[in-house]
């Protein structure tokens, strides 16, 4: 198959792995990269051998260029994205798809219009972990899933993010910022939600940046800050709601930027009529998988058997280079991204308003993965599993 | 102290850990006992040295009974309590205080009037359990309380229960059961709550028993099985609680509360001791030894506690009005999934005032 042209739109901390795996994978290649950063965009393509280093502009306009892989910051993922479509590209977006759904909505129509594909990250749901809890639900392993529950806590990034001010503004906030990764292993492992409930609060009106975060007191010129500054919060950073899938099972979900203790071992739990599964932390492609059946006395890890159980970020995009050659249907489509971005976004609506909201985008679960899907595109050197 | 004068209705299961204890504690004596069985009410009498077995209208009436210990099914505790309170008696119910809201009202509308008390379990929230978690948070431990998590996760009682049909009729279910033990420790520890919002799911419409003497009746399912509410506290706190009849769970905490400055592990709160768990600022979980009294099964310290405030005047701790916030709250979170709406919830109240470390120490 000949390989997809990809270019790519940003290249900051999340591009490397990007670019390592499009490099790698037989059925993808970068052919150009673009930031504002000119001289950033030059080290990427020198070091991953890049043939194009061009403007924003350039590279959507660039006729080698079939996919715009936008790995720009939220706000700008859907101006980007429309852009590219309407040039005729094909589009995949870091997550979350927009910062809000009526954008996400004109880029979906714009894209069907323009007869293009719409992907986005998370493509995590397609490793080795989540597929293989996938499996293992429709082999039967836990009986028929009856509820669930997702777990992301934590104390909030302006300890350490060089740059945390954006975490707390709209568009920001732990929902946003993590719920993709754990919504979206929801609705591949149990279908789409029908309806959701929630209640959000801002437990802390400022957040006090630590004196100790360096990189960002350098990185503000502020060297020699004595007492520190403070982000005002403009979002909810405790969020907490109920969905309910339309396969019938009701999911608590909890995501904070306020509390300490993460819960690392409970990331994501399905209850089923016959058994309970632990599902690993869905920003990882790996993990284990722990199942205890109600017969069984303690929790049994269940092998590994599907491909990608390292970080193999981009192969979301590896699945629409097949879809844009073969016409099969992608995984981590615009639509998923649409109707995870919807229900992120109703919680702090429903509270709000006081009211559950029904959301309008169902949709089905992704095609499950086959235990050697796309082994053939992975390099000898870095084996499937 | 002059010990308070107990009649206890109804003398099925529970009664004997509050027979147990309240002819134990100094300050309580059981006068009466009554119960549609007579034979029953006549040999836990005789076990017990208690004098005097009537009928429940005439326990009610007795001039020797100062509280009436309502320990009937959970559809008798609103017509057992209303009697008592119009006869000018405290009552203690079991959980629930009644099972409509209306007949809680009632009840405690009644009381007020007549100048009695209403008091109702569940009383494990006095316990070492709770109560050292309650000192650690209003010692700073934690910081402000942020959220909350509560977890009630079984599948169902029909493989054990000789008659397990009631917990799948309507005023059953895994809330009504058991919300009261979760939603009490919450107010007890957070304080009331404002506003809920829920979905509550039917999630097998029949259930086969697998127990004696029943083995192989199928029940239908007429009330929800599978319940989560989110809660907002009156302190800005925001909670969710799931309580389940349809899953066989995982190694969740029963509750967790979340604050600025760390995270604390409540023991199960349908018992009076457990471990206390808390971690400072996300670091590792350490085990605190327990700071107060009844750590053992001590159903009834809340009679006991009713006991003081009716000698020495003050507020009791297991109230009547604590059990009806608890009732509130818990029917609202039915509700909200039905009317697809969050509830704002009217019956505010305060937490409980805290136990001293050697709260009626000389009482057991």
């Amino acid at each position: 198959m000949e390989p997809l042209r990809v270019g790519i739109v940003g290249i900051g901390n999340i591009s490397g792995i990007y670019l390592k795996n499009l490099s790698a994978f037989r059925s993808t290649e970068v052919v150009a990269v673009a930031d504002l950063d000119l001289s950033r965009a030059e080290k990427a393509a020198s070091e991953y051998g890049v043939p194009n280093v061009l403007t924003v502009d350039g590279l959507l306009a660039h006729p080698d260029v079939e996919l715009v892989l936008n790995l720009t910051i939220p706000k700008a993922h859907g101006p980007v994205a429309l852009q590219a479509v309407k040039a005729g590209k094909h589009v995949y977006n870091e997550k979350p798809l927009c910062v809000d759904p009526e954008e996400g909505a004109e880029l979906l129509a714009a894209a069907k219009a323009n007869n293009v594909l719409v992907g986005c990250a998370p493509d995590t749901f397609m490793g080795a972990g989540l597929q293989t809890c996938r499996a293992a639900i429709d082999s039967g392993e836990i009986g028929q899933p009856v509820a669930g529950q997702a777990f992301m806590l934590g104390r909030g990034p302006e300890p350490w993010h060089p740059s945390p001010d954006f975490f707390y503004l709209p568009g920001g906030g732990p929902m946003l910022d993590m719920g993709p990764y754990y919504i979206t292993a929801l609705v591949h492992l149990l279908g789409g939600i029908k309806r959701l409930t929630g209640i959000t609060r801002i437990s802390y009106p400022e957040r006090p940046i630590p004196l100790s975060n360096e990189g960002y007191y350098k990185g503000a010129g502020l060297e020699f800050a004595e007492k520190g500054r403070a982000i005002k919060v403009e979002t909810p950073t405790h969020l907490t709601g109920i969905m309910e899938f339309a396969s019938g099972p009701v999911v608590e979900i909890a995501t904070s930027f306020d509390v300490y203790h993460a819960w690392k071992n409970h990331p994501i739990t399905i209850f089923g009529s016959e058994g309970t599964m632990m599902v690993p932390d869905p920003n990882g492609f790996g993990g284990d998988v722990m199942v205890r059946r109600h017969d069984e006395e303690e929790w049994r890890t269940l092998p590994l058997k599907h491909g990608f159980a390292e970080n193999s970020r981009g192969v979301g995009v590896l699945d629409m280079a097949y879809a844009a050659r073969t016409g099969s249907a992608h995984r981590a489509s615009g639509k998923l991204a649409y109707h995870v971005l919807d229900a992120m976004t109703s919680f702090q609506k429903s509270s709000e308003s006081g009211r559950h909201i029904e959301l309008a985008s169902i949709v089905d679960r992704p095609a499950a993965m086959a235990v050697d899907q796309y082994a053939g595109d992975v390099p000898a050197a870095t084996p499937a599993g | 102290m002059e010990p308070l004068r107990i009649g206890i209705v109804g003398v099925g299961n529970i009664s004997g850990i509050y027979l147990q204890n309240l002819k134990a504690y100094k300050s309580t004596e059981i006068v009466a006992i009554a119960d549609l069985d007579s034979a029953r009410a006549k040999s836990v009498a005789d076990a017990n040295g208690i004098g005097k077995v009537v009928s429940t209208d005439e326990l009610v009436k007795l001039p020797e009974v100062e509280l009436v210990l309502n320990l009937t099914i959970p559809k008798a505790h609103a017509a057992v309590a209303q009697a008592s309170v119009e006869a000018g008696k405290h009552v203690y119910n079991e959980k629930p205080l009644t099972v409509d809201r209306e007949d809680g009202r009632k009840l405690l509308a009644t009381a007020k009037a007549n100048n009695v008390r209403v008091g109702c379990a569940p009383d494990t929230f006095l316990g070492a359990g709770i109560q050292t978690c309650r000192k650690l948070i209003d010692d700073g431990a934690i910081g402000e309380i942020v959220a909350a998590n509560a977890f009630m996760l079984c599948r169902g009682h029909e493989t054990w229960h000789p008659s397990p049909e009631f917990y799948y009729e309507v005023g059953g279910g895994p809330m009504l059961d058991m919300g009261p033990y979760y939603v009490t420790a919450l107010v007890a520890l957070i304080g009331g709550i404002n506003r809920v919002s829920g979905s509550a799911r039917v999630t097998f419409p029949t259930r086969t028993i697998t127990s004696a003497p029943k083995n192989g009746k199928v029940i239908e399912v007429e009330t929800p099985t599978h319940i989560v509410g989110v809660l907002d506290f009156a302190n800005g706190a925001v909670g969710q609680i799931t309580t389940s009849f349809d899953v066989y769970g995982n190694s969740m905490q029963p509750i967790v509360i979340y604050g600025s400055e760390g995270t604390l592990l409540v023991p199960d709160p349908n018992g009076f001791g457990g471990e206390v768990k808390l971690s400072r600022k996300g670091g590792e979980f350490e085990t605190i030894p327990l700071t107060h009294g009844f750590a053992e099964n001590s159903r009834g310290l809340g009679v006991l506690d009713i006991a003081y405030a009716a000698r020495n005047g003050g507020e009791h701790r297991a109230s009547g009005d604590l059990a009806f916030h608890v009732l509130d709250v818990m029917h609202a979170i039915n509700e909200s999934s039905a009317s697809e709406k969050h509830i704002h919830i009217a019956s505010a109240v305060e937490r409980p005032a805290a136990m001293a470390v050697d709260q009626f120490a000389d009482e057991a």
